[in-house]
């Protein structure tokens, strides 16, 4: 009798609850941003440095973070933007103490775009990279984020939260031990995350330079 | 069952209402006052992760939670000094504003909080099902204890501070993440406790003594004033024994007693002409019966040092404190003092004096003992540092307001810190009045550019600057160190080799008298850069410093020490007189002109003369009373240790 009494006050309070709240509005969270100025200009301008920071490592990787960043910095490249290179952006940042990616944040972005020449500055953070290998279950997913800003702070571009992830479900032996393998492998999780780096600049409009891959074996001449 | 519900109730009430804080009690308290002042960070990471305010305060509540010291908060000091327009330079020279300063502070001394290195890595680890990240933080610190008046460093600790997060995960699942931002305060917390508790169980005797010294000191000053005074009531008991304990001369013989002599006791007597002060005529006897009492215990000849050839003289006294003579005083004591005419002040001392061949000691309190007789040489500490293998200058071009502007990255300092403090910590220990290059920063006497330029080993600047803190002694030099990854026994880890090179100037002179080279490495494991650096560099720092103690004495008393004059409205007839005035002046070694006389106005010149004489030799004063006695009058238009510029009325 007892029991049959609190339950029907716990349900006439939740009731009472669900009509005084107002439903949640959920906003959804623009995945991607281009500042609309940015987009029309890039093209005319005749040059577009872009200053790619030590990218934030969240994971239990130690060495994607770099692979990651390099391969942005080749990326930039190929899609029209000139790049700083890294090991004077990292000298820079070493002289006024950054020992690590995490550090970046101790200091203001004004004495951050003193340090570089560039035109904006790209930061980016690795957020997880989990491999699981469990024999007969085995995949790997890997989450990361770029963010463009200007040298007054403006962000003109970010993309964020892209994702690979591949799985794998083995019965038979044979595939268990060539998961177990596979995902052991380190290349595996490097091209991984270079295909987050892919997805993730894919949305950057084009830059200003021009990108000619010469065909330097088709233009060779034969020496007799 | 009831009852004792309530029993208990009312125990636990009646134990909150009336319970007490239970407080630290610190088993020796200091009774001087200690400001918490400064905090220096010499790592760029540090000066990142920390502020100074929050330092300064965690700083002053530890140092209150021992109940040890009286502690003030001085965190606007530098504010306070300039509203009141008082140079640290000032306070040297002038006991007006020593008084001033003293009123305005109202601490004896200052405790200085120095950041000295500071590392904040990442350690990834992986096993079969799982993988880790482990965020280390490492940090050491330097707690100094410095005189509020003097900026003497009285005492130093060093403490370090760890702490770690771990993260992990399994088979892919579990928590991962940035490394977090509490981890340096923990550490630094961590640091601090420690090297506050050293403070009170290591530096807070060594403090103790020192300000019994520093009381001494003013006791000895406030009776010389208070003698001046009555000097006509006083004149008749001219006599006096000496208080030990009230007298710095006596420090030592605190130490010592009859048991602890390890040679034989030998008593002797000093004296000394009364024209430069009772202060200066007391040291100077105290030394003459140094040197006898030397002569007549280990049958060492010295000649008489108050002969015009004292500098040769002087260093006979060193020799037998040398490694290589016979013996020395290991200690001493004043048995009477007193002003003999009004001419001559007279001491008799008691001294230990110990033979090698005989007796069983080390050289070391003989050492401490003659530092203490020369009255304490003042030293200053600049050393630079570059790691090999990296580029010298980094230049970068950067675009700012349209223009390119060459970029000249600032050295790391945290090393520097690390090998000045180790010197300075070991120079100290042997009673040496030591500065480091820092202190000067901090003191405003010189600016940043110039000690920038004093460690990159250009003598000239670290002779001007320690002309300017009137330092007898600079100790310039450089560290270079380099890392190698190496295998010992299958381990592998860091490898480190600190290599140390010092010169010594003389600011008198302006000479190099010594050059040194020592070289040390320190293996770490786990690849822990920062403690095998720590390691090499206090390592070589030792080695250079043992060798340098035993020099500097003899440098001191073998230099020569340059006074330059610059002489103004003097006929050329006048300069010839001045120069046969100064030659005849004892402790004058000699004499020249620098460049030429020049002719002004009629029958005046300017002209500039270099005085020689040595380390204990005459002063600026000296030169000018003797002038004055012989009918010279002067104007004078700047005057330090090693410089006068004077125009003849």
């Amino acid at each position: 009798m007892f029991n049959k009494k609190i339950l029907i006050c716990f349900f006439i309070l939740l009731t009472f609850n669900i009509e005084i709240f107002p439903n949640e509005t959920k906003e959804e969270i623009r995945k991607t941003y281009i500042d609309e100025v940015f987009k029309k200009n890039i093209k005319k301008s005749g040059m577009f440095k872009i200053a790619v920071l030590p990218i934030q490592n969240m994971s239990m990787y130690p060495n994607i973070a770099y692979y990651f960043r390099k391969h942005v910095n080749g990326l930039l490249a190929m899609k029209g933007y000139s790049v700083i290179s890294h090991e004077i952006l990292d000298k820079a940042l070493k002289e006024v103490g950054i020992q690590k990616a995490d550090h970046i944040r101790l200091l203001s972005f004004d004495k951050l775009s003193d340090m570089t020449s560039a035109d904006a500055i790209m930061s980016g953070i690795i957020e997880t990279a989990n491999i699981q290998n469990a024999a007969i279950y085995s995949g790997y997913a890997f989450t990361a984020s770029l963010k463009l800003q200007l040298r007054n702070g403006d962000v003109i571009w970010y993309n964020l939260s892209d994702r690979v992830a591949k799985r794998s479900l083995a019965i038979d032996p044979f595939n268990i031990i060539f998961n177990m393998l596979g995902n052991s492998a380190s290349d595996k999780h490097i091209n991984a995350i270079k295909a987050v780096a892919q997805n993730l600049i894919k949305k950057l409009p084009q830059g200003p330079n021009e990108v000619v891959i010469d065909d330097l074996l088709g233009q060779a001449i034969e020496l007799k | 069952m009831k009852y004792f519900k309530i029993i208990v109730l009312i125990f636990l009430i009646l134990n909150t209402l009336f319970a007490k804080e239970v407080k630290n009690s610190c088993e020796s308290p200091f009774e001087g006052q200690i400001g918490v002042t400064d905090v220096e960070i010499a790592n760029k990471t540090a000066k990142l992760v920390f502020n100074k305010s929050g330092i300064q305060s965690q700083a002053a509540v530890v140092l209150k939670d021992t109940n040890c010291f009286n502690v003030l908060d001085w965190q606007r000091l530098k504010e306070v000094i300039e509203r009141n327009k008082i140079e640290w330079s000032d306070l040297q020279s002038s006991q007006e504003q020593r008084t001033r300063l003293k009123n305005l502070l109202s601490v004896d001394y200052f405790l200085v909080v120095s950041i000295s290195s500071f590392s904040d890595d990442v350690e990834y680890s992986t096993s079969s099902f799982s993988k880790s990240k482990k965020q280390v933080v490492k940090l050491k610190i330097n707690l100094i204890i410095k005189d509020a008046l003097t900026n003497e460093l009285l005492t130093t600790v060093s403490s370090d501070g760890k702490a770690s997060k771990k993260l992990t995960q399994s088979l892919g699942f579990g928590a991962s993440g940035n490394p977090t931002g509490e981890l340096p305060n923990k550490a630094f917390s961590i640091a601090l406790e420690k090297g506050i508790n050293k403070l009170v169980n290591e530096g807070l005797p060594q403090l103790s003594s020192k300000s019994q010294k520093f009381s001494k000191k003013k006791y000895l000053y406030e009776t010389r004033t208070s003698k001046k005074s009555n000097k006509k009531t006083k004149s008749e008991e001219k006599v006096k024994k000496v208080k030990k304990e009230k007298d710095p001369f006596s420090l030592l013989a605190q130490k010592s007693s009859a048991e602890s002599c390890p040679g034989k006791w030998i008593e002797s007597h000093g004296v000394s002409g009364l024209e430069k002060g009772i202060y200066i005529a007391k040291k100077r006897a105290v030394m003459d019966a140094y040197r006898n009492a030397v002569s007549k215990g280990a049958g060492v000849h010295i000649e008489d040092f108050t002969q015009a050839k004292m500098t040769q003289s002087m260093s006979s006294v060193y020799s037998v404190i040398n490694k290589k003579s016979k013996g020395f005083i290991t200690y001493y004591e004043i048995l009477s003092e007193r002003e003999k005419n009004e001419r001559s002040y007279e001491v008799n001392i008691k001294a230990c004096v110990a033979d090698k061949e005989v007796h069983d000691f080390t050289f070391e309190n003989g050492l401490k003992t003659f530092v203490q007789m020369l009255g304490t040489p003042k030293i200053l500490i600049v050393f630079g540092q570059e790691r090999y293998s990296e580029e010298r200058l980094v230049e970068k071009t950067i675009k700012k307001n349209n223009s390119i502007e060459k970029y000249v990255p600032k050295k790391d300092e945290a090393q520097i810190r690390s090998i000045e403090t180790s010197v300075a910590k070991i120079l100290k220990e042997y009673g040496y009045d030591v500065t480091t290059s820092d202190d000067l920063s901090n003191r405003n006497i010189v600016s940043e550019d110039r000690i920038l330029k004093a460690r990159k080993g250009i003598g000239g600047a670290a002779i001007e600057f320690a002309r300017e803190a009137g330092a007898d002694i600079v100790l310039s030099g450089n560290i270079v160190y380099a890392l190698s990854r190496s295998e010992i026994a299958d381990v592998s880890g860091k490898l480190v080799t600190a290599s140390i090179n010092a010169k010594i100037l003389m600011p008198g002179s302006g000479k190099t008298v010594g050059i040194y080279n020592e070289q040390e490495q320190a293996f770490s494991l786990l690849d822990d850069q920062l403690t095998a650096r720590e390691n090499a560099i206090k390592r070589s720092a030792k080695a250079i410093s043992d060798k340098i103690i035993w020099d500097i004495p003899k440098y001191l008393l073998d230099e020569e020490r340059e006074i330059e004059i610059q002489l103004s409205n003097v006929s050329y007839r006048d300069l010839r007189k001045i120069k046969k005035i100064l030659k005849n002046q004892k402790e004058i070694l000699d004499i020249r002109v620098a460049g030429k006389w020049k002719k002004t106005k009629a029958k005046k010149g300017k002209v500039l003369i270099v005085v020689q004489t040595s380390f204990l030799g005459v002063s600026v004063d000296d030169i000018m009373d003797n002038l004055e006695k012989n009918k010279y009058n002067f104007d004078i238009n700047e005057a330090t240790d090693y410089f006068m510029n004077i125009s003849v009325l």
